[in-house]
């Protein structure tokens, strides 16, 4: 294999990191050479699909961050110069709301894979447990970045939330 | 290496799917660094300025706003002309060499394309301030009977004639600038923008 000069190089430089940081064998446990079962089907492609969806998220965030303004008076003009005059800004924005509601489509067939193949049942409550967990939170990010541009729908959106927690008993009208 | 097993079906579609995966996010990237280009604001507000000179009499000086800067149009009076000419001795760079502050063709005497029209950067050279405009000759500029008229940096005392050139001995180093600019018609002048093209 290895018989030409260049991948004689190619070999040495990945022994030199592989000998300082284990970047081989962290590969091939982690992607090329993890034990999957034979019959996965389609049901299992919604987890890798879901960490892409947050790859897209963050990327289109951060883009997205460079031109808007975090202020209640001037937040909805920058999302408005973001539409209009920032080159491809629009398309950096739809793929970040669509991509928000991508993101709990993925994440509903996933679950939806859990309870077709009991995903959540013993000895695998506690992922089942974090999986929830990791729901809220992304419910509670999305709501917040509906909130951004700050336009009537934010604003409502707000209220309504608002007053969801004003809803528990004894500390709900502290709260809200 | 376990090469021999390896199924070739499965290595070339890898190596297939690799090498899409590579080209889309080419793809993908283009509207993500293209997004950090000047907007359509930010060029909006560097574009060139066109400006109707046909108003303006001589010895009088119109300012007119160009990407933030105040631009000076003069339309001097043939004794400002001569006077362009009288005392060369008191100027630091009368032949304008600085070839950065002004473009080719307002490298001249005048300081201009058109003799009597100045068009200027009305900023001084040496830290920003806008100058005072002396423009009229004699003790009316409360610079001395002497004056010639031209431009007096209330800052720290620069002093350029009418064609924009700095005196000697003064803070500012260097001849006012001279903007890119070209004439549309005999009375219409963009600034920002001459026959090379945009600034």
């Amino acid at each position: 294999m290895a018989t030409s000069a260049k991948a004689g190089v190619l070999q040495r430089f990945v022994g030199w990191i592989d000998e300082r940081y284990p970047m081989t064998s962290t590969w091939e446990q982690h992607i090329s050479k993890y034990y999957a079962p034979k019959n996965f089907n389609f049901w299992y492609f919604f987890g890798s699909l879901a960490l892409i969806v947050l790859v897209v998220q963050l990327l289109t965030g951060i883009f997205l961050t460079m031109h808007y303004k975090p202020d209640t008076g001037l937040a909805f003009a920058s999302v408005e110069y973001i539409m209009r005059d920032v080159e491809w800004g629009w398309l950096i924005r739809y793929m970040h709301s669509t991509g928000a509601s991508l993101f709990f489509v993925v994440v509903y067939l996933h679950m939806f894979r859990a309870f077709l193949y009991g995903s959540h049942r013993g000895p695998r409550e506690l992922l089942w447990v974090i999986g929830v967990v990791i729901f809220i939170a992304l419910m509670a990010e999305a709501f917040m970045g509906y909130l951004l541009p700050w336009g009537n729908m934010s604003y409502w959106g707000a209220q309504v939330i608002i007053s969801l927690f004003d809803a528990i008993p004894v500390i709900g009208p502290g709260l809200a | 290496m376990g090469d021999e097993d390896v199924d070739s079906r499965r290595r070339q579609l890898l190596i297939v799917t690799t090498g899409l995966g590579l080209v889309g996010s080419g793809f993908a990237a283009v509207p993500f660094v293209k997004s950090m280009q000047p907007s359509a604001r930010a060029k909006a507000a560097g574009a060139p300025v066109e400006v109707d000179i046909s108003g303006i009499e001589p010895g009088q000086l119109k300012t007119v706003e160009w990407r933030g800067k105040p631009v000076w149009i003069l339309r001097r009076t043939p004794e400002m002309l001569a006077s362009l000419k009288a005392d060369l001795e008191v100027l630091a760079d009368p032949e304008s060499a600085v070839a950065a502050q002004q473009p080719a063709y307002a490298q001249n005497a005048t300081r201009s394309i058109k003799p009597e029209v100045l068009v200027v950067v009305g900023i001084c050279t040496h830290l920003g301030c806008s100058p005072d405009k002396r423009v009229e000759a004699g003790a009316v500029s409360r610079l001395g009977s002497d004056w010639p008229g031209g431009f007096f940096c209330p800052c720290h005392g620069s002093k350029f004639d009418l064609a924009g050139r700095v005196y000697r001995n003064v803070p500012a180093p260097t001849n006012l600038v001279v903007p890119p600019y070209k004439y549309l018609t005999d009375t219409r002048v963009v600034i920002g923008e001459d026959q090379k093209g945009a600034a």
